[in-house]
């Protein structure tokens, strides 16, 4: 029997997607966690084939999820989703050991197909990403600056970009807010950006919030 | 028969709709779109009771629907349906001229009773 599990904060999602998958596999186990806490002690707790995790959840990140499920299960296939377009994180989150990167307009197509795909042992790239990583490869694509943060930069950039104070995200990441202010100047270093109100307008533009 | 179009861009949030709408309103015809243009378009084209759409979609989203439709005077009953938090946008919402907001974290409990609510229907 199948054995699924979903991490996402919303039930109204968590909710759609098992209807979706429980039409194709009908004796399908569904588990659902709304946060990256439960996702990580429902991974350890017992065994699934498949998790299927949003990125963004309160607390810890998807992406932060994704890398502590790689250290203790690292076998178990992670399907990530998002709000996002597949563009702007797909390389991101296949790289932090991702199988598979959905966006939200896909899913409803793609999740039966790429759930196969998984459980063959292989990894589920859509046709918008291999375009991007063939350009990765080829470099013909030049590097925005967001793409030269680490994925915990990345984490705190998105939170800065959204609003959200230094203790506020030391607090969500459980950091210190010395070791966030650390990361804050060396994203602003990195992305050559001067405050906070610069970062979220490169975010907007970039499509990143 | 109650008709009910819905809006939203996520995919799993329009299957869980679906199924909570149909689930309580069992012989109501329930319609879809994924975006604001496809949104307007089947307002257009159809008589519908109630009218449930996200806040935040490609074109624009409920609010671009809700100053078109209100302009045009249509007064078809809109539940604005969004992931951001009622005290930011409640006001807003209902100010352009929608009936109701609710946080998507509300849906499952509160969708139908509002729909009861605002259309006066009985399952």
């Amino acid at each position: 029997m199948l054995k699924i599990l979903i991490a996402d904060d919303h039930a109204v999602v968590r909710k759609g997607l098992k209807q979706i998958l429980l039409e194709e596999y009908p004796s399908a186990e569904i588990g659902e966690v709304e946060d990256a806490e439960s996702l990580i002690t429902a991974v350890i707790g017992k065994p699934w084939d498949i998790v299927i995790c949003d990125m963004n959840m309160p607390g810890r990140s998807g992406l932060d999820a994704l890398t502590q499920i790689k250290q203790t299960a690292p076998d178990l296939p992670v399907l990530i989703m998002s709000m996002y377009p597949e563009d702007q994180y797909a390389l991101r989150v296949l790289k932090a050991g991702a199988s598979g990167y959905l966006g939200k307009n896909t899913i409803h197509d793609d999740i039966i197909k790429a759930v196969q795909t998984l459980q063959l042992g292989r990894k589920f790239i859509t046709p918008a990403v291999a375009e991007k990583l063939a350009d990765a490869f080829g470099g013909n694509s030049e590097k925005a600056a967001h793409e030269f943060l680490s994925d915990r930069e990345f984490d705190v950039f998105k939170l800065l970009a959204d609003g959200n104070s230094v203790s506020d995200i030391a607090s969500r990441l459980s950091l210190s807010s010395t070791t966030v202010s650390t990361y804050r100047s060396r994203i602003l270093e990195k992305m050559n950006l001067k405050s906070n109100s610069e970062l979220t307008r490169y975010a907007i533009e970039h499509h990143l919030i | 028969m109650l008709r009910i179009l819905i809006a939203d861009d996520h995919a799993a949030v329009r299957q869980s709709l679906k199924d909570i709408l149909l689930e309580e309103f069992v012989s109501s015809h329930v319609d879809e779109a994924d975006d604001t243009d496809t949104l307007l378009e089947k307002i257009a084209d159809g008589n519908w009771d109630i009218i449930v759409s996200d806040l935040d979609m490609p074109g624009g989203g409920g609010l671009a629907m809700l100053k078109h439709i209100r302009s045009a005077n249509n007064s078809t009953p809109v539940i604005i349906v969004s992931m951001f938090p009622a005290d930011q946008y409640e006001q807003r919402v209902i100010d352009a001229g929608a009936n109701a907001f609710l946080g998507k974290d509300f849906i499952a409990t509160k969708l139908c009773p509002l729909i009861r609510e605002i259309t006066g229907s009985v399952r």
